[in-house]
């Protein structure tokens, strides 16, 4: 038998609150925030993208074995971005100017 | 309460000892729905990692040249995009509906909640498509006569590269859900819901996967630069 669902009423107020923070997002853009800008829009994302694994595909009341698959995921995405980004943020940026090899067009 | 399946005259209680016969690899027919279930969420996982790899690209070219990125940015439709959003989020409702409606095999409130969760979604690929004949027109295609230039045009033709690569991959997968409800909801017309309840079930948390992409997509692509 699968994980019981929330009552109706649970199910709208979480619907409510997602959309709540979608438009939380969207007027967000039109907000003088500055620098946190990004970190404002991605925490409003990340907790509905919460509510919808928790709550409505019952991670909250899965098995071990259920959460230990859901979240290799992000762990082994995490490893990726980190191993790609540790070595493009490591490298020194070349700030010398492109120079075209006589006779080869210069890039547009 | 409702009558269960009282249209096809299957008692409650016949279907249910007949969903709890398990297939014959499994103990229990509890040992085989957590299995699926179990199998649904390595299958999201590895869906999560395919998707991963092209967000790593966003990453990469957003650090690379943020100011080139949001530029590009502001070149998409924010209400499109935002009442595509809104839309995906009501389909998770129904679709929710859709399953307390299913444990409690009332066939008519499922067949109902699937029906307009598959409406949902064919209207998001619907203004997903206006929005790329738009983009289109407006020359917004990098590798075909790109509006954008300055020096920001080769960020901004990355941007463009990875959105269309990203909402197409998702719109694919949006169309592989809702031909799945379509499946149920035909052979729901003439069956009962017990022995689909756990497959409908299982199905749902692939609808909640494309849901919950869309916002984290929605979120890197139409809001990634202020507009004020």
């Amino acid at each position: 038998m699968a994980s019981p669902m929330p009552s109706v009423g649970a199910m709208l107020r979480t619907w409510a609150l997602m959309l709540g923070l979608l438009a939380l997002i969207a007027a967000s853009d039109y907000l003088p925030l500055g620098p946190y800008l990004p970190w404002v829009q991605f925490a409003a994302a990340a907790v509905i993208v919460v509510l919808l694994s928790f709550f409505w595909m019952n991670l909250a009341t899965a098995t071990a074995a259920v959460r230990i698959a859901a979240f290799s995921a992000i762990f082994f995405l995490l490893v990726m971005a980190l191993l790609s980004f540790n070595d493009f943020l490591t490298r020194p940026m070349d700030l010398v100017p492109f120079h075209a090899p006589p006779g080869v067009p210069a890039p547009r | 309460m409702s009558t269960p399946d009282a249209q096809l005259g299957v008692p409650a209680a016949a279907q249910l000892a007949a969903e709890q016969a398990p297939a014959e690899q499994f103990g229990t027919r509890a040992n085989q729905n957590e299995a699926t279930e179990f199998g649904m969420w390595v299958f999201l996982a590895t869906e999560l990692m395919f998707f991963g790899a092209l967000l790593l690209g966003y990453a990469y070219g957003r650090h690379l040249d943020p100011a080139g990125f949001a530029e590009a940015s502001r070149h998409t439709d924010l209400v499109i995009g935002t009442a595509n959003t809104a839309i995906l989020l009501c389909s998770a409702l129904t679709m929710s509906l859709a399953i307390r409606a299913a444990q409690r095999l009332e066939r008519g409130a499922l067949m109902s909640f699937l029906a307009v969760s598959a409406l949902l979604g064919l209207l998001f690929l619907a203004l997903k498509g206006y929005e790329y004949h738009d983009d289109i027109d407006e020359g917004l295609v990098p590798w075909a006569d790109f509006r954008i230039t300055g020096v920001h045009r080769g960020a901004a033709a990355m941007f463009y590269f990875l959105y269309y690569a990203l909402t197409a991959l998702h719109a694919l997968h949006l169309s592989i859900a809702i031909v799945v409800v379509l499946v149920y909801l035909v052979r729901l017309r003439a069956a009962a819901v017990a022995p689909y309840r756990q497959q409908i079930t299982v199905a749902a948390l692939y609808w909640h996967f494309v849901d919950g992409m869309w916002v984290l997509l929605y979120t890197l692509i139409y809001v990634a630069s202020p507009r004020s």
